[in-house]
């Protein structure tokens, strides 16, 4: 047993080798280069005569009067983009598994994960469009203008410009343009629940919503648990392309993320230090945020995820 | 197993090794040359170079033989077309740097969004182009930090005269924020300051439809905004139009920005070029924007305006092409740009509304006559600078000196489409390696066209000067035998882009004429630091730019006025007060 | 299709819950058709906010300028080559990483440390000019290369595979190994024709990673003939306001240049819709299902 217990773990390391060399060379080597968080990097003095600063660059960052609101925005627009990118396509791929006729659910399928491959600087101007409020009384976009012709509202509503509604624009924006692509994996997921439990479950009595909750939800309880662990870990990534392309001073204290504060502060002078260090504070949030989430799947769902 | 192992580890200790030592060595090492703080050493290749032309016995400022290589880092805008047969490496300007002796090669070519990106990481990795362009503070930095080479020599063996007497138009300005520690690092390209003043853009058409007049002060405006927004100004019987359009989006801008409001009142609380906008009164400097009486009345008006609805409702999130957009869909009446402003709306105006007419005026004065003013920076926004590994940082020079002779002094028609360009035949400029040309052009151009047109007399006009004419007289002709509304609905390219032209350089109430009214009443705001801006500048001005922003807009939206106090003491307390004492000093040793 | 003795209820469910799809179809599709509608548009239109859902001033200019366009088709065909090469060496990277880092950690050793080397990475990334050193140091500037090797081992797919694997009955192994069968034929013989949905699904994610990444290409290519598609698209789009700054009126009539706004709605449309006939294709081997288990301890 032993000997092909030792054969048998040569051949690991083995398969394992060329991805460790790709993941080496690519990720760890260039991962030396976050010394520039430390330092004062320009781009001419290179990487070792850039002069040293230790933390400095992470405390100009913090004690910027904008950064908390960047920070506490971050996490709110984060925050809700997880959960509903998250809730909603599982909805919907609850709602998709429903449908018998395979040519409709098809369609819908490629249809709905279309959004995903607009860029946001296309999308937008799309939705800049679609949501704006017009300036005079015939031009609002064109949501403001079915709202009103339905009589839900009176004035066009300000989407982007209205700083209470905008983190909403976006999370909504948002869960909209993915929910397509996510619902793929969980269609996927669902397909395979072995028939015959929902089979055993009518016997017993159970209705329809009785077997989704005891029969379909834990069949994916798995890939849910691994999707939420896996998307903790960005939640300080709020959407640097979306927001960008979306927001303006009207909505800067609610829409201003970290990304976007950090490219400002790059704009005048290229400050790659500044980046780096948001970067690695970015990762050390997104490491600890990922092990929590892993322990608590691990103590409470008992599925370790990796 | 362990075998396995160690051998594993070896074989990863020695990638890391060999990598990092690559790393080092291509990162950093190839700076070894120059040391960190003071610039490179470039005196002794000057002097080598200068062995080798004096040994012909005189000093050549155009080229060099033998001839050298140049490597050179291309950017272009994605509209880019290449014309006639030319391509990057075969073209007028790369075959007049050969016929000189510099052999020019792109070590890349990238779209013009990823010039700076593209810049930056080949200096990371100390593989970078010989002769480059680049923004103000990113000169002073790479001088200091040695990736630039020292030109002062170089530039007093090889300046030619006429790039001497280009550097004099500015009195020596543009030559001065060219200097670190009193060494020249780079060409400035010298601009007129009056090109980018902001000035108001109206729908003349409007006007007269409704027996108004070109506004002369805050409160005339307010009236007309609204007779825009409520009385049908194009009498089409709808209601699609509205007053001002302002770019809430990006703020401090060239198509209609919101600094441009306030300068009617004589404040300067922001410019698109990314510094502080710093003024002078009595000797003493303080930000344009810390004038809060000033900045105060305006908020007001503009205050009162949004709730009318005079003032675009979307203003907020309404950006350069959305101001344009509705511009040219005769959806706005007032806008505020500089002289160039009318030149594309008006194109796809006359297509909705064959009457539409764009005259323009200097911003009207919020605070009694002659409050009105247009605030200027003359600060370079592009340095031409050598790579302090370039053996030859004199060709940066001697580029200069081909410029300034082929753009500004060409010997006659042939040579100046050559190098300027012609369509279909040359790109011209767009291919020059240090494009330098009169600053003045424009007003030149001006003084030239615009006497021509009334007197018909076209002696004396230069190539580009007698084109544009002739563009304009096609115009102006096609609207004397009503042909226009015919040629505009075939979108004939000639009418069209003569009456571009006409709206700056030809109606007596175009773009030109206004900016010389401002010239000539001096009725401007001169930026009191005229200078890269320093450390404190380049660190605090994203998150002061952005309160500055926030405050205003907000305000606009309905916020009380009186808390621009509250922003400015904050403004102040968060770095203003520091960065304002240092422009003082710049301002009192430079007078 | 529906069966005579449903009930109401069940019967209103299923229309209802028809129409709420079709409504957030509808919601998806609407960008799209008026992206189309603008392809088709004369440009003046679309500054004119006129186009909505249908092209107005109808014209084809858009299309026979993008078959004359060099630079799409170039870039184009470098997405094409990317795919091409970059799917497969993603899938056997992926795969190979997957199986050993789904057994057990009694079964195979040194799990716990390649799991920690593997998610550290997730996580950390050595930032923008560190990564282009090491690729230009590499000598892959411009090269199909830079886009390929970078993102060689997509950790996410890594785990997806990991764990449908996981899913697999430990019997399988177990039975082939009495009968002699080395971890390499299990895997490429029993494994893999078992996880054809998984596989397709991750196969499928990396075509939309490489197909849909634009700034890799920007940065790792000197060329703009070497930029993929998806990189050329971007330039067409994003406008700069520094070029406004010249005060050259040829500039800043350059810039605002529009003639061609329909010309860049049609090569955005013309870039999804190989993704548009992709999934349809991949379709049939999700209905097989995925496995996923859940492991516990």
């Amino acid at each position: 047993m032993n000997t092909i217990d030792k054969s048998r773990q040569r051949v690991f390391h083995l398969m394992l080798l060329l991805p460790v060399i790709a993941l080496f060379i690519f990720g760890y080597v260039p991962l030396f280069g976050i010394i520039i968080a430390f330092k004062d990097y320009q781009p001419g003095l290179g990487f070792f005569k850039s002069t040293w600063v230790g933390l400095e660059n992470f405390r100009t960052i913090a004690i910027l009067p904008d950064f908390m609101p960047a920070l506490r925005n971050t996490l709110v627009i984060a925050v809700f983009k997880v959960i509903g990118n998250l809730i909603f396509p599982v909805i919907f791929a609850l709602m998709l598994n429903e449908l018998r006729i395979k040519w409709f659910k098809k369609t819908v399928q490629t249809i709905t994960y279309l959004p995903y491959f607009l860029s946001w600087v296309v999308l937008g101007g799309i939705l800049l469009d679609f949501l704006s409020t017009g300036n005079t009384p015939s031009d609002s976009g064109f949501l403001n203008t079915i709202l009103m012709k339905m009589g839900l509202t009176d004035t066009p509503i300000n989407f982007l410009g209205n700083k209470d509604l905008f983190p909403s624009t976006v999370v909504v924006s948002d869960i909209w343009k993915h929910f397509g692509y996510n619902t793929i994996v969980f269609l996927a997921a669902l397909t395979n629940i072995n028939p015959s439990l929902y089979e055993a479950a009518s016997i017993d009595g159970a209705g329809r919503w009785k077997q989704t909750w005891h029969v379909t939800l834990p069949g994916i309880a798995p890939i849910i648990i691994l999707m939420t662990v896996l998307s903790i870990g960005n939640i300080l990534n709020a959407g640097f392309e979306q927001i960008f392309v979306l927001y303006s001073p009207s909505v800067y204290e609610t829409g201003d993320i970290i990304d976007t504060l950090v490219y400002r502060l790059g704009l005048v002078n290229q400050q790659f230090s500044l980046s780096a260090a948001v970067g690695l504070f970015k990762s050390i949030v997104s490491g600890i945020l990922i092990l929590v989430s892993y322990k608590l799947a691990e103590k409470y769902a008992g599925y370790r995820v990796f | 197993m362990k075998k396995k192992q160690g051998l594993r580890t070896i074989a990863s200790l020695t990638l890391t090794t060999a990598i990092v030592a690559s790393l080092t060595a291509c990162g950093d090492g190839s700076n070894n040359e120059s040391s960190t703080n003071s610039p490179a050493p470039s005196s002794e290749a000057t002097n080598a170079t200068a062995a080798n032309t004096e040994a012909s016995g005189e000093v050549n400022p155009f080229g060099f033989s033998p001839a050298i290589d140049v490597k050179v880092g291309f950017s272009f805008d994605s509209n880019f077309q290449f014309q006639g047969g030319e391509t990057e490496s075969k073209n007028t300007w790369m075959d007049l740097y050969n016929e000189n002796g510099m052999k020019v090669t792109p070590m890349y070519s990238v779209d013009a969004t990823q010039a700076d990106t593209k810049l930056s990481t080949a200096i990371a990795s100390g593989n970078y182009p010989d002769v480059f362009t680049l923004k103000g503070s990113n000169m002073v930095k790479y001088a200091q930090t040695g990736v630039i080479a020292d030109l002062t020599e170089a530039y007093e063996k090889y300046a030619t005269p006429e790039l001497k007497a280009y550097m004099d138009i500015d009195k020596g300005a543009s030559l001065t924020s060219a200097k670190v520690d009193g060494k020249l690092y780079a060409i400035p390209k010298v601009q007129n300051a009056y090109d980018n003043a902001m000035m108001m853009f109206v729908r003349q058409d409007w006007l007269d439809n409704l027996g108004l007049k070109m506004p002369t002060t805050m409160d005339e405006l307010v009236e007309v905004a609204r007779a825009f927004t409520k009385n049908d100004p194009d009498k089409n019987g709808k209601a699609d139009t509205y007053g001002l359009a302002l770019n809430g989006k990006e703020g401090f801008s060239t198509v209609s920005g919101l600094q441009a409001f306030f300068e009617g009142y004589g404040a300067a609380p922001g410019h698109w070029n990314g510094n502080f906008t710093f003024i002078e009164k009595d000797g003493k400097v303080s930000w344009g924007g810390d004038l809060p009486d000033e900045m105060k009345k305006g908020l007001t008006v503009l205050q009162d305006m949004y709730k009318e609805g005079t003032l675009a409702k979307n203003f907020g999130t309404m950006d350069t092409a959305a101001i344009n957009k509705d511009l040219g869909s005769g959806k706005a009446g007032i806008s505020f740009a500089p002289m160039w402003g009318a030149m594309t709306p008006v194109m796809d105006a006359v297509k909705n509304d064959i009457n539409a007419h764009f005259t323009s005026a200097p911003i009207p004065d919020g605070n009694g006559t002659g409050s009105s003013k247009a605030y200027l920076s003359t600060l370079p926004d592009t340095y031409f600078v050598a790579s302090s590994k370039f053996k030859n940082p004199e060709a940066v020079i001697k580029m200069a000196n081909l410029g300034v002779q082929k753009l500004i002094h060409p010997k006659d028609d042939e040579e100046f489409y050559k190098y300027y360009g012609k369509v279909g035949s040359y790109s011209g400029w767009k291919f020059s390696l240090v494009p330098l040309v009169n600053p003045l052009k424009n007003r030149d151009n001006f003084e030239k066209d615009y006497a021509a047109l009334q007197s018909g007399d076209t002696t004396g006009l230069n190539v580009e000067q007698k084109t544009n004419y002739d563009k304009m007289k096609a115009y102006l002709d096609s609207v004397k035998d009503n042909s226009f509304p015919d040629k505009v609905k075939a979108s004939d390219t000639v009418v069209l882009s003569g009456l571009s032209s006409y709206t700056v350089f030809g109606d007596p109430q175009g773009g030109m004429v206004a900016q010389e009214k401002i010239r000539t009443t001096n009725t401007v705001n001169l930026s009191a630091y005229n200078y890269i801006p320093t450390d404190t500048m380049s660190s605090k001005y994203a998150t002061l730019n952005k309160m500055a922003l926030e405050t205003i807009v907000k305000i606009i939206y309905g916020e009380n006025v009186d808390s621009y106090d509250k922003f400015l003491k904050s403004w102040k307390a968060l770095g203003g007060d520091t960065v304002t004492k240092e422009a003082q000093t710049w301002y009192d040793s430079n007078k | 299709m529906l069966a005579k003795n449903l009930s109401v209820s069940r019967k209103l469910f299923i229309i209802g819950n028809a129409l709420l799809i079709i409504i957030i179809t509808l919601a998806c599709l609407i960008p799209i058709i008026n992206l189309l509608a603008r392809s088709f548009s004369g440009s003046h239109a679309i500054i004119e906010n006129r186009v909505k859902l249908l092209p107005v001033d109808f014209t084809v200019q858009a299309y026979s300028q993008v078959m004359n366009n060099s630079d799409f088709w170039t870039a184009l065909l470098v997405s094409v080559k990317r795919v091409l090469l970059g799917v497969p060496i993603n899938m056997l990277l992926t795969i190979l990483a997957a199986y050993p880092l789904s057994k057990s950690n009694h079964i195979f050793r040194a799990r716990k440390y390649y799991s920690f080397y593997f998610i550290f990475l997730m996580v950390f990334n050595g930032g923008l000019i560190p990564t282009y050193l090491v690729v230009s140091n590499l000598g892959l500037i411009d090269t199909i290369w830079s886009l390929i090797l970078p993102g060689a081992v997509p950790i996410f797919n890594v785990i997806l595979i990991m764990n449908f694997f996981r899913g697999l009955p430990e019997e399988l192994e177990e039975s082939a190994m009495l009968d002699g069968a080395s971890q390499w034929t299990i895997l490429w013989r029993i494994f893999l024709p078992l996880s054809k949905p998984s596989i397709a699904t991750v196969a499928l994610f990396s075509m939309i990673m490489h197909w849909n990444s634009w700034f890799d290409g920007l940065i790792y290519s000197n060329f703009t003939s070497n930029y993929p598609l998806q990189s050329y698209l971007q330039t067409l789009v994003v406008d700069i306001q520094s070029k406004l700054l010249s005060g050259d009126l040829e500039s800043i009539a350059d810039t605002m240049n529009v003639n061609d706004i329909n010309l860049k709605a049609a090569q955005i449309f013309i870039s999804i819709i190989p993704l548009c006939a992709i999934y349809p294709f991949m379709q049939r081997y999700f209905t097989e299902g995925l496995t996923l288990g859940s492991v516990k301890g």
